[in-house]
């Protein structure tokens, strides 16, 4: 392979070192630690790619939803007894209802909290911090919000489709998440019928998902959601678990649709197979990959070797991402330290860094909040705005708030003994060595000393939010 | 010329400190840009209790709130077909005109109303209304309904072209997320969760000497990478702002207890009030009030989201008469839509469209605008629009903030007449 995906080839002049390992880990996962980086330089180039890879089987539910299981339970088999008895369901006849509908409610709530602080700790800790990064990537493509779909199992089920595919299929990929109930519910889809079409889905599965904007028209927007109609959930029936996804023959306009120039009596599987077939498709998807683990602006003939590999591969994504990781390009200077960390990336790479193996994950949870990345609240249906936009003066301080609070021990003892040195701590956080003024100004201001303060001071400087 | 100050002192402390040939903060930069842009307050600053630019306060009231037991057509008997068990009576309507009225629980607003500080738009919607809450509002938060346009804010654009050298907190939110109307292409705003908090803190055990020792660190760096250097002068304005406000934060002490409500949203509009009494360099506001997707219940729900909103409105309006700001500050609310014409089964409305917009503060046109959208003439059970909202969002950019609306708007939309054409700018170009 040659041009912009050309693969590295180590030489003794130009190594595999531990200044691109650090490159590949921080990229690919969730700030790597010196033994993390050390133990990828003696694996070789191809090895530590390799082990990126190796992601492990799907992980079991938290323990986070009998609960809301119990609370819906007793919902459901009041709302049995009262049908079965021929009573109206009315919360002013039965006002016990109330309070059932708000235990399940709350039990939702506190659910999704403990599906977010079990994730943080599959990206801290996991076996498989890449995956784990592509499911944060996939989570902020295909969006959907808890403050609309009200249900945390169905949010959990949709953090695990990610996970399953994330470094799979695309097509695979983007058919779950077209049956996927969260998405159902967040893009109205479940209400798209024939006669009267809801075109959200249609609209974003386009626009955010596969094609960017300025390669369809309204009318195949219009066309796409009369094919979608149908691809809806169960009925709901008390007692009879969550709602799945099922094709509805009774809402779905099977009259002919024009989408995308080609006329036919189209079914939603039709729309996947023609928009994957557009030269759009793959570029899009490339573009948003390169965005992610290469540079926010890409350059051009990356972003088209790439989605020439996703069009030769059929959409299988380890093969582009493991030419990317490979490739001479990703290690050059252009691309180091283009990166604005995310809330969520700082926030676990902090916790790392400070060698703390329990925190207090619902805390970090909230403090990634306040940076302005509240994980299953993408703020819109395009995702969180990266970049440099994850930066104002408030965010700024909630990053240093967050590094305050960890380095107090409040959240969870911090491994002291990982910051022998004032040095010692600038090489574990940082991507690359302190300009000499800072180094003096750092030494003079904590006293020559690692102290908490010096830690500090290192987690807000701006080379610490950069990747 | 207190802003002003902050950052001399700033500037001085800092390049001091500085080695030679350090490259200069952005706002040292800017500098000469912003003499000629009216709208960089925080180097125009004026003296505090006398903001010579007007202000404004958007309040999102979250969820979709119901216009029709807002504004009432209590002459209607469609209105009381649809909800026999919604209905606000005829008795208890607080009347505005002969066919409209307020719900009971506005009745801080109904005293507004008869002071001329009131101006109700009725029927305020877009075309092809979307009855998703995320997708609504962000067709009312980026003024794109067609969903064609840059995923930025309205008054993040605003900034944008308006501002493109302010400071950073040109624009801010009392919450800890930025909304997305704020967003725009550069940070021009702030998200202030807790105002007392908003600043470096030290870590545990370290004096305040670690804000200083921040303060030289992040000073930016000869020949540094651009995204670097770039988040240098992100921290360094965060740290100017975050001076701006402690100043502020020091009148606001002082500056207590005007009457408000105790609950969230009374005391976020408090704050906003001392803040533009004290002379911030914000110019928009952001304040939210949630829960008004009533689906169930409604009946008391909805008296308590309406009681909040009015009294905070209520005590807002008196102090900042009481500052002699109120013809500074145009407060405008808005939902991401209205609901259903007829009540559900469960005592509640469904997401619906149309419904209206309050404009308060000293100089509106205080009255009841446009004509309320036919009960009967229904679009699938839904009000039709009168007013696009976009042509409030015009009036509010053209008329009362005296920017070009079309270039921020993405379209030429036709102001209304709720401003007093006295205070109405002129708009160049």
């Amino acid at each position: 392979m040659s041009g912009a995906l050309e693969p590295f080839v180590p030489t003794p002049s130009d190594p595999w070192d531990a200044r691109k390992a650090a490159h590949l880990l921080r990229r690919a996962g969730f700030g790597p630690l010196p033994d993390e980086v050390t133990r990828a330089v003696a694996a070789g180039f191809d090895g530590a790619v390799d082990a990126l890879f190796a992601f492990p089987a799907e992980p079991a539910a938290p323990p986070a939803f009998e609960d809301v299981r119990a609370a819906e339970q007793q919902l459901d088999s009041t709302l049995d007894s009262l049908r079965a008895a021929h009573e109206p369901i009315n919360l002013k006849t039965h006002p016990e209802l109330r309070d059932m509908y708000q235990q399940v409610g709350q039990q939702h709530g506190r659910a999704l909290v403990a599906v977010a602080a079990w994730w943080l700790d599959r990206m801290a800790s996991g076996p498989a911090p890449l995956q784990e990064k592509l499911v944060l990537f996939w989570h902020g493509h295909f969006t959907s919000a808890f403050a609309d779909v009200h249900d945390a199992i169905a949010m959990f089920n949709q953090n695990q489709l990610f996970r399953r595919h994330a470094a799979g299929n695309f097509q695979h990929l983007l058919d779950g998440v077209a049956r996927d109930p969260a998405m159902l519910l967040y893009l109205n889809n479940d209400e798209n019928r024939k006669g009267h079409p809801n075109e959200n889905w249609a609209r974003e599965l386009m626009e955010l998902f596969t094609m960017g904007i300025g390669h369809y028209t309204e009318p195949d927007v219009k066309e796409s959601a009369r094919a979608w109609t149908g691809w809806s959930l169960q009925e709901f029936r008390p007692g009879d678990g969550r709602r799945t996804f099922a094709f509805r023959p009774l809402i779905h306009d099977d009259g002919p649709k024009t989408f995308l120039g080609q006329t036919g009596r189209w079914d939603g599987g039709d729309i996947m197979r023609i928009i994957l077939a557009q030269d759009a498709t793959p570029r899009f998807l490339a573009g948003k990959l390169a965005a992610y683990f290469v540079s926010p602006a890409p350059q051009v003939p990356l972003v088209d070797a790439m989605a020439g590999m996703l069009r030769a591969n059929g959409y299988e994504l380890a093969p582009v991402l493991q030419a990317v990781f490979r490739s001479r390009a990703f290690y050059q200077p252009d691309v180091a330290l283009t990166q604005v960390k995310g809330p969520v990336e700082f926030a676990v790479g902090a916790v790392r860094h400070l060698g703390m193996t329990a925190p207090d994950w619902v805390r970090v949870y909230q403090a990634a909040g306040a940076m302005g990345q509240r994980l299953f609240f993408p703020p819109t249906v395009a995702g969180w705005h990266a970049g440099t936009l994850w930066m104002n003066a408030g965010t700024v301080f909630a990053r240093a708030d967050l590094a305050a609070a960890l380095l107090s021990g409040r959240l969870g003892a911090v491994d002291d003994g990982a910051f022998p040195t004032l040095d010692a701590v600038a090489a574990r956080l940082l991507a690359r060595p302190l300009p000499p003024q800072r180094r003096a100004t750092l030494a003079q201001a904590a006293g020559g000393r690692a102290s908490k303060e010096a830690v500090h001071l290192v987690m807000t400087l701006p080379e610490y939010q950069v990747a | 010329m207190r802003s002003m100050t902050t950052r001399r002192e700033f500037l001085t402390k800092g390049l001091t400190i500085l080695a030679a040939g350090a490259t200069a903060p952005m706002f040292l930069t800017r500098t000469a840009l912003a003499l000629n842009n009216p709208w960089d307050i925080g180097l125009t600053a004026a003296a505090a209790g006398r903001p010579d630019w007007p202000t404004l306060v958007v309040v999102q009231m979250g969820g979709g709130n119901d216009g029709l037991n807002t504004v009432v057509p209590f002459v209607h008997d469609e209105y009381y077909r649809a909800r026999p068990k919604l209905a606000v009576p005829q008795q208890q309507v607080l009347r505005l005109t002969d066919e409209l009225g307020l719900h009971p629980a506005l009745k801080a607003l109904k005293g507004a109303y008869d002071d001329g500080r009131l101006a109700v738009v009725q029927g305020v919607g877009y075309p092809n209304p979307n009855r998703s809450h995320f997708r609504s509002m962000e067709i009312w938060e980026t003024a794109d309904p067609a969903g064609t346009g840059p995923k930025s804010g309205w008054l993040g654009r605003l900034f944008d072209s308006e501002c493109p050298d302010c400071g950073s907190s040109t624009g801010m939110t009392l919450s800890p997320e930025m909304p997305l109307a704020m967003q725009g292409n550069s940070p021009r705003t702030v998200a202030v969760a807790d105002i007392a908090r908003f600043g470096f803190h030290p870590v545990q055990g370290a004096g305040p000497h670690e804000i200083e020792a921040f303060r030289r660190l992040i000073q930016p760096v000869p020949g540094e990478e651009p995204l670097v250097d770039f988040l240098s002068h992100t921290e360094m304005n965060a740290l100017v702002a975050a001076a701006d406000l402690q100043k502020l934060a020091g009148r606001l002490a002082q500056d207590a207890g005007a009457g408000y409500p105790n609950d969230p949203f009374a005391q976020k509009l408090r704050i906003v009030a001392e803040l533009i009494a004290a002379g911030s360099p914000t110019r928009v506001y952001f304040v939210g009030l949630g829960g008004f997707d009533t689906h169930v219940t409604q009946a008391g729900r909805h008296d308590r989201l309406l009681e909040s909103l009015g009294g905070g409105l209520g005590a807002f309006l008196t102090d900042l008469k009481v500052k002699g700001l109120q013809d500074k500050v145009l407060l405008m609310t808005f939902s991401e839509f209205g609901r259903r014409v007829a009540e559900n089964a469960s005592g509640g409305t469904d997401h619906g469209t149309a419904a209206p917009m309050l404009l308060v503060g000293g100089q509106v046109k205080p009255g009841v605008h446009g004509v309320h959208p036919s009960l009967t003439d229904l679009d699938q059970g839904d009000l039709k629009y009168q007013i696009d909202f976009r042509s409030v969002y015009s009036t509010v950019l053209e008329q009362w903030l005296g920017v070009p609306s079309a270039p921020i708007l993405g379209g030429k939309f036709d102001p209304l007449d709720v401003i007093k054409p006295h205070v109405a700018a002129t708009v160049g170009g």
